[in-house]
């Protein structure tokens, strides 16, 4: 297929580039790697939590739906189906990593450990600044990887990826009232972490 | 008449209510409970405020981007799996259903073969064992031969039994 063209084909359903590829066309597999790449990227990174792991797993996710994509019947979204993956694979290599002791949470600085609760006022301070600075993305990463596993995912889903409650319920197949009080207790037990670095006022 | 709660339901703890609080997922009673909470007791104020700093924080980590090579490296990673299933396929492949009905056709033929041979060895008269292999019945004369006590074969005697008086 032309490159010329490739601009055009963007404009594409996923349903239209899933039936494509099924058909064999190449093209439509490099637009579907492409419209998603940057999502599974993120996913399995805030997942894992291990930079050196991600991308290897994000390969792997769209190596999986190539192979499976005959199995893809339109019962849900094409994302819903491609994040299912996704979640399944980054379990998988979390048990296959913690088999391994290599899980090990990322260190912060001494430094930065003691002006953390500055980058987070700051943070606080100026909400018109959208991204984090690094120490303070780590920190948070820190913190979501001490999070019970099945906690973290809903959390990342929902407060990271933004993804609707019955998308994230069919993802994980969970129920949706499971989901629901997963997320709560998710985001308090990150909130109690979180807490000796937040200057409340009260 | 409408009952206005003021108590939160026994199963909702205060966190569970902040979160859903945020999120707008409280019907008009319930809300009505937390609002007032949160006007009287700071804790409950203090702890909405962290969590609203927690999930704050958490929404503005930064996006990370795949790198630029990503597609094709996939897409290696796709042909180089393709290769190894091929390699690993077997030459011929042969259908379930022909392989089965084969199978059932072979144990048919084995079935037979053992059915004719079975009834051609009933026709048959019994198999006389082999002289070589089964002892031999005891003659008249060996078994006689048996009582007789040894006499030496080196030096044979015209009669062995003759009397001494006899000629």
């Amino acid at each position: 297929m032309q490159t010329s063209n490739v601009e055009e084909q963007a404009t594409f359903s996923d349903d239209e580039l899933v039936r494509r590829v099924k058909k064999g066309e190449d093209f439509a597999f490099s637009l579907l790697v492409r419209r998603y790449q940057n999502r599974v990227f993120n996913l399995v990174h805030r997942i894992l939590g291990i930079p050196e792991e991600t991308e290897d797993l994000a390969q792997e996710v769209f190596v999986t739906l190539h192979r499976s994509l005959e199995q893809f019947r339109g019962d849900c979204a094409f994302s819903t189906w491609l994040y299912r993956i996704t979640v399944n694979l980054c379990k998988n290599r979390l048990k296959y990593l913690f088999r391994r002791n290599f899980h090990k949470a990322q260190e912060i600085s001494e430094t930065a450990e003691t002006d953390i609760q500055t980058h987070v006022s700051m943070a606080l301070a100026n909400p018109e600044q959208q991204l984090l600075g690094r120490e303070l993305e780590t920190l948070i990463q820190r913190e979501l990887l001490a999070l019970d596993e099945e906690h973290r995912i809903i959390l990342v889903l929902r407060d990271i990826e933004h993804l609707p409650y019955e998308h994230i319920a069919e993802i994980t197949g969970l129920a949706l009232g499971t989901v629901k009080s997963r997320l709560h207790r998710a985001r308090s037990a990150l909130r109690q972490q979180m807490q000796p670095y937040l200057a409340t006022g009260a | 008449m409408t009952v206005v709660r003021t108590t939160l339901p026994p199963d909702m703890e205060t966190e569970e209510m902040l979160s859903r609080y945020l999120e707008e997922d409280l019907d008009h009673d319930e809300r009505a409970v937390v609002e007032t909470l949160l006007q009287e007791r700071p804790d409950i104020r203090a702890e909405l405020e962290s969590l609203r700093q927690t999930l704050s924080l958490m929404q503005r980590l930064p996006s990370l981007e795949a790198p630029s090579d990503f597609v094709q490296k996939v897409k290696r990673k796709v042909r180089r799996q393709k290769r190894t299933r091929v390699d690993q396929q077997p030459q011929f492949r042969m259908p379930y259903e022909i392989l089965g009905i084969i199978v059932v056709i072979l144990m048919l033929v084995l079935y037979l073969l053992i059915q004719q041979h079975d009834t051609s060895s009933s026709k048959k008269p019994m198999p006389q064992p082999r002289a070589s292999l089964q002892p031999r019945p005891p003659t008249p004369a060996a078994s006689r031969d048996r009582f007789v006590p040894k006499t030496n074969t080196t030096a044979p005697t015209s009669k062995p039994f003759s009397s001494p008086s006899s000629p």
